[in-house]
């Protein structure tokens, strides 16, 4: 049952541009399944996603006509593959029996000739060499598209580049941010070891700690609002904005509202948020969030973060310009973000000036703004803070420090491989009179 | 509904200038509800909304019981006379001072539904209406008041 609801799911994402997350969340409800085919159902889906590329060059290797076969054929190779390869407590004959009851009959048998004989020749298929074509071979063994294997080779080189690859494919722990306006970290801490909830420390921040799997809604205290989720990296960024109770904070492009939450707690509830976006169907999470968190300073609205209300000129103490990003920093945690092309990120750099320019209008004579991004490209990062620091005098950049993280000269750059946290940008700079 | 907890004279939140409510949203709806039942609780006759930590120009004030009057973004557009008043604050707890207030004010605001709403206030109402309309600029009575009382003039 399990891989029968993985393959539906992933039909539903092939066929309708479901994003896995949502897809997954609202098949996984409804099921009925028992905890661990639960768990199985969303490994696997989770799993064709993020090796696909993997799987695919394995099967044309062995299917001979690949782009005329079926569309939902190659989803049930994929599942069995990917079963087979990387799913080590599942047997193979376990793996190719209970894969091969998912094709309607006519296709059965090829179905089980596929990964039979992936099973036989294993050994023998071959793959791109890493001495003659290092991106073939970065891109076949880690499954990323081979242009994005040429762009992090450019930024971090072929070594690091591997070890971010690897992490990212790692299964992703969940981070979450203990609400310290409703409970102690230690209490916290406790009532998840009376429920025998295994949990790590993340490191950086005492009220983050990280837990398996992703169903937030089952650990105590979700009701009573004693956590929400956050990466350690997004909870970095609200540090190095280091809100203060009383202010008055912009969050310039709040959805799905973490940053602001983060924030509120560290304004001791006290002050006013306003938690902007651009839309008005995300909203209704903050709030949501914001009613089950206890937190009552912020208000959301709906705002173009680049278009420009003369009501704000000057008037906040703090502004975060957490702009719209290719994501390529949460590919550990959204593995479909890999297959973005890079063509289609081109656009972001000028979207994300606009806003930054923007929104710094609204920061005050001596107020803080800060700009971040979850992605590791510089013409998203870096190249756009010269940008605006070259024609912005009235702004300096202002040095910081997060969870014992020092920035340089008001910049921090998170990897996973150094960090162990999602790939992060973060620039710190205040209005100087 | 759910009773907030309201701020103590120190709290550098009581000395902000508040911001004018610009959409009249169902969040903003849920503050003033929870204003009234916190200033009831609190056996208050009069709450703003930076007491309870929301930097936003909003106030309750019932004078009378049972008069609940919600403000939004509220102006005093006329003042006149002069009345001396015993003040106290929810925010300044157990301590009364003699203040001199206004003896009529008119006051301009939005009510819940957005419309432009008058009242006339005169003595308990006109120095309430006063006292609430300072809080959202960061006044507090302490800041104009002529004496405290000690304990002994407070019967």
């Amino acid at each position: 049952m399990p891989r029968k609801l993985a393959y539906e799911i992933l039909k539903k994402i092939e066929n309708n541009g479901q994003y896995s997350n949502i897809a997954i969340d609202s098949a996984l409800k409804g099921s009925g399944l028992e905890k661990y085919d639960r768990a199985l159902a969303s490994t696997i889906v989770l799993g064709v996603i993020e090796r696909r590329i993997t799987l695919d060059y394995i099967i044309k290797k062995i299917l001979k006509n690949f782009d005329k076969t079926d569309k939902n054929i190659l989803i049930i190779l994929r599942i069995g593959l990917y079963q087979m390869m990387f799913l080590d407590r599942i047997p193979t004959y376990a793996a190719v029996n209970e894969t091969v009851r998912l094709a309607p009959k006519k296709f059965a048998g090829l179905v089980n000739a596929v990964l039979r004989t992936y099973e036989r020749q294993k050994d023998k298929i071959d793959y791109p060499n890493e001495n003659t074509d290092i991106y073939g071979y970065l891109s076949v063994k880690y499954s990323f598209p081979e242009e994005i294997c040429h762009k992090f080779t450019d930024i971090y080189g072929t070594v690091r580049t591997k070890n971010i690859f690897e992490i990212f494919n790692r299964p992703s722990k969940t981070a979450l941010r203990i609400n310290t306006l409703k409970v102690g970290v230690d209490e916290y801490i406790r009532e998840l070891g009376a429920r025998n909830i295994d949990y790590e420390p993340s490191g950086y921040l005492p009220y983050i700690v990280m837990v398996n799997g992703c169903d937030v809604e089952s650990l105590p205290g979700f009701e009573e609002g004693e956590f929400f989720v956050q990466d350690t990296a997004s909870a970095l960024c609200v540090e190095a904005l280091g809100a203060e109770e009383s202010d008055f904070l912009i969050d310039s492009c709040a959805c799905p509202g973490s940053k602001s939450f983060g924030s509120a707690i560290l304004m001791n509830n006290k002050g006013l948020i306003y938690s902007c976006d651009l839309h008005q169907s995300k909203l209704g999470l903050i709030d949501a969030g914001a009613d089950r968190l206890g937190i009552g300073i912020i208000e959301t609205m709906r705002k173009d973060g680049g278009v420009f209300d003369i009501s704000l000129e000057g008037k906040a103490d703090k502004v975060l310009c957490d702009v719209p990003c290719s994501g390529f920093g949460v590919i550990g945690k959204k593995p479909e973000i890999r297959y973005k092309k890079l063509s289609d990120t081109e656009k972001l750099p000028d979207i994300q000036y606009r806003i930054l320019e923007n929104c710094s209008r609204y920061v005050k004579n001596g107020g803080t703004l800060v700009y971040s991004t979850c992605t590791v490209i510089p013409e998203e990062n870096l190249l756009n803070i010269e940008r605006f620091l070259a024609s912005h005098k009235d702004f300096a950049l202002c040095d910081f420090n997060a969870g014992g993280l020092a920035s340089k000269g008001g910049i921090l750059e998170l990897a996973p491989d150094i960090n162990d946290t999602d790939g992060f940008f973060i620039c710190k700079m205040k209005k100087i009179n | 509904m759910a009773k907030l907890k309201i701020l103590k004279v120190g709290d550098e939140t009581l000395r902000k200038k508040s911001r004018p409510v610009d959409k009249i949203t169902p969040r903003i709806l849920t503050l003033i509800d929870d204003m009234a039942q916190t200033m009831r609780a609190a056996n208050g006759c009069g709450l703003a909304a930076p007491q309870v930590g929301v930097l936003r120009r909003i106030v309750v004030i019932e004078a009378e019981p049972g008069k609940l009057i919600e403000l939004i973004n509220p102006e005093i557009t006329e003042a006149s006379g002069e009345r001396e008043c015993i003040e106290g604050c929810l925010s300044v707890p157990g301590k009364y001072g003699l203040t001199k207030r206004p003896e009529r004010v008119v006051v301009r605001a939005l009510d819940r539904n957005g419309n432009t709403v008058e009242y006339v206030g005169t003595e308990l109402l006109a120095q309430a209406f006063c006292h609430e309309i300072d809080h959202l600029d960061g006044k507090l009575y302490i800041d104009i008041v002529e004496r405290m009382l000690r304990e002994d003039e407070l019967e």
